[in-house]
């Protein structure tokens, strides 16, 4: 049912013209976290949106454990998939700068202003990344400068072809897929998703 | 564990187009000398490795790591009883159900915190998912329980200053790399990694190893695209083609797609970070540091896309008008290119000037100037 959707929602971007390269083998896990899925990332995310990046700012903060640097994001939202409706929503990540002093955390992503993401929110507790496992819950929207199209780009920047990619495997960055998903595909495999487990608020 | 295989087909982009693939490493090393882990990692049962305590296996963890490394050691105060907590400059490594009073998600292995002050580090705590099943074993990786030395190695990797070399742009076979595999010790890049930070004296100067490419200042390379003009116009008696790209965005941006390239960004990581660049996001990280040695460019045909892209940018989306040139965007960027490659590699701004003209002339390419 799902899956036979998501191979015809596909959008061609280009295939290169320099030959065909079969591969790649990886493990369905990270060192520090273990990749969701697609499914998993819909359904464990009390949020859905589409949106950019406005504001950045890092701030000290206290703790029982003693100082910690946290960065506030603070996105202008352009689209609601899942959770309450909202024009601006901050979220807070640990990790950022005050002055010369930089607080790193591997896996936690990093936000520039003008960003644009669709991004798998948890609103509970008061987590160290609240996007689903970490920065696998964050998806990049860039403009592909052939086609003019929007199209998906996992956090550390690979097309994304398939929705079977997500937490599954990374190929190798210098295979470009011929295929990668359009914004509005992804959109729509959301949607999809959420109606199926039915969840769409 | 349940081990995923895909195999997918895929296009090439261009034969021979990872110029320099190899290790990731954070904007930040520690100063040369040592670097003491407080070990709180407490009490376990009889691990299946035949260690008798967390502790050890970090322990050799470690090691493995110091054995690779000369002007940096990571040394251990066992059973430590310092005092847990975040920026207080004592590295910790223990167990814990939460990340200094933030939520681990429960997919969430192990987290490293390092703190930096300019570009040296200042501590690093290691903070492993207590809510997780743990044992340490060497060889096939299972699903659970989590090989605690594995990830251990991974995460003092972070300690040191590495970041995950397949999330910036490489393929390589690493330890380092963000997912987890049945490689239980370390591979020649995640040692070339580390020796990139603290390896001999001569490869450590920069702070960042032997890695950073400096460019030439942006006047001296628009010099070069104005007398590429000229020598097109006049000599060449070339004219003609329009570009919505001026001279100066040409090579600028140029210069920046090469310069992410050569600090190891694949093609579309360093069109992406550029196209951001011109939407006003500001300079992007680069992905990694380059080897030492002769600086090698990407091949030609990735440059000419990038400046393909570029132009569709300003024409479509700047809306820049068009403009003529004597120079086709093929010439502009090849030469462009040429007059760089011989920048970063050790010649002055006429000698490369004069080099890349000798080539249009038709005769052989002079080599570079180290």
């Amino acid at each position: 049912m799902f899956e036979a959707t998501r191979a015809m929602r596909l959008t061609a971007i280009g295939a290169a013209a320099f030959g065909l390269l079969v591969l790649t083998a990886a493990s369905a896990h990270s060192t520090s976290v273990l990749p969701p899925t697609f499914d998993e990332l819909v359904a464990r995310a009390d949020e859905v949106i589409l949106a950019r990046v406005v504001a950045r700012e890092s701030s000290w903060v206290t703790s029982r454990s003693g100082q910690a640097i946290v960065t506030d994001v603070t996105f202008a939202v352009e689209r609601t998939l899942k959770g309450e409706p909202r024009i601006q929503r901050t979220l807070e990540f640990l990790g950022g700068t005050v002055g010369d002093v930089s607080l790193t955390v591997a896996g936690i992503p990093d936000f520039q202003v003008n960003d644009r993401d669709v991004l798998f929110v948890r609103d509970t507790g008061r987590p160290a990344s609240p996007l689903v496992g970490f920065s696998y819950g964050r998806f990049r929207v860039v403009r592909d400068a052939t086609f003019g199209t929007d199209i998906i780009r996992t956090f550390d920047g690979r097309p994304l072809a398939s929705l079977d990619d997500v937490g599954n495997t990374r190929p190798p960055a210098f295979l470009k897929p011929a295929r990668v998903l359009s914004l509005d595909e992804f959109l729509r495999e959301i949607d999809t998703a959420l109606r199926l487990q039915g969840r769409r608020p | 564990m349940t081990r995923r295989v895909l195999f997918a087909t895929a296009s090439l982009i261009a034969a021979g187009a990872v110029t320099a693939s190899s290790f990731s490493v954070f904007a930040s090393r520690w100063p040369n000398g040592n670097v003491t882990l407080q070990l709180q990692l407490g009490t376990s049962a009889a691990l299946s490795n035949g260690a008798r305590t967390w502790g050890e296996v970090a322990e050799a963890a470690l090691a493995d790591w110091n054995r690779t490394i000369q002007s940096l050691q990571l040394q251990v105060v066992r059973d430590s009883t310092s005092a847990k907590g975040d920026g207080n400059s004592i590295n910790n490594v223990f167990f814990s159900s939460d990340i200094y009073g933030m939520d681990f998600e429960a997919n969430v292995l192990a987290v490293t915190t390092t703190w930096r002050r300019g570009s040296a580090r200042t501590e690093a705590d290691v903070i492993f998912n207590a809510g997780r099943s743990w044992d340490a074993y060497d060889g096939t990786l299972r699903r659970s329980p989590t090989d605690f030395r594995r990830v251990a190695l991974h995460e003092f990797g972070h300690v040191l200053g590495l970041d995950h070399p397949d999330e910036n742009g490489q393929a390589v076979s690493a330890v380092m790399n963000s997912h987890v595999t049945d490689l239980d010790r370390l591979t020649a890049d995640d040692i070339a990694g580390a020796q990139s930070l603290y390896g001999s004296g001569a490869t450590t100067g920069s702070g960042l190893g032997g890695g950073s490419v400096s460019f030439p200042p942006r006047n001296e390379s628009l010099d070069f695209r104005n007398q590429l003009e000229a020598v097109y116009r006049d000599g060449l008696r070339r004219s003609g083609p329009s570009t919505s790209v001026d001279n100066e965005g040409a090579v600028v941006w140029t210069q920046e797609y090469l310069r992410y390239r050569v600090n190891l960004c694949a093609h579309f990581q360093a069109v992406d970070r550029v196209m951001t660049q011109i939407d006003g996001g500001g300079i992007q990280g680069v992905c990694g540091t380059a080897p030492p040695g002769q600086v090698n460019f990407p091949p030609r045909n990735e440059s000419l896309d990038f400046r393909n892209a570029l132009e569709a940018k300003y024409r479509d989306g700047l809306r820049r008008l068009p403009i003529s040139t004597s120079v086709d965007v093929e010439g502009e960027v090849v030469w462009t290119q040429e007059y760089l490659r011989y920048r970063v590699n050790g010649c002055g701004h006429a000698t490369a000037v004069q080099s890349v003209l000798t080539q249009i002339a038709g005769r052989p390419a002079p080599p570079v100037c180290r």
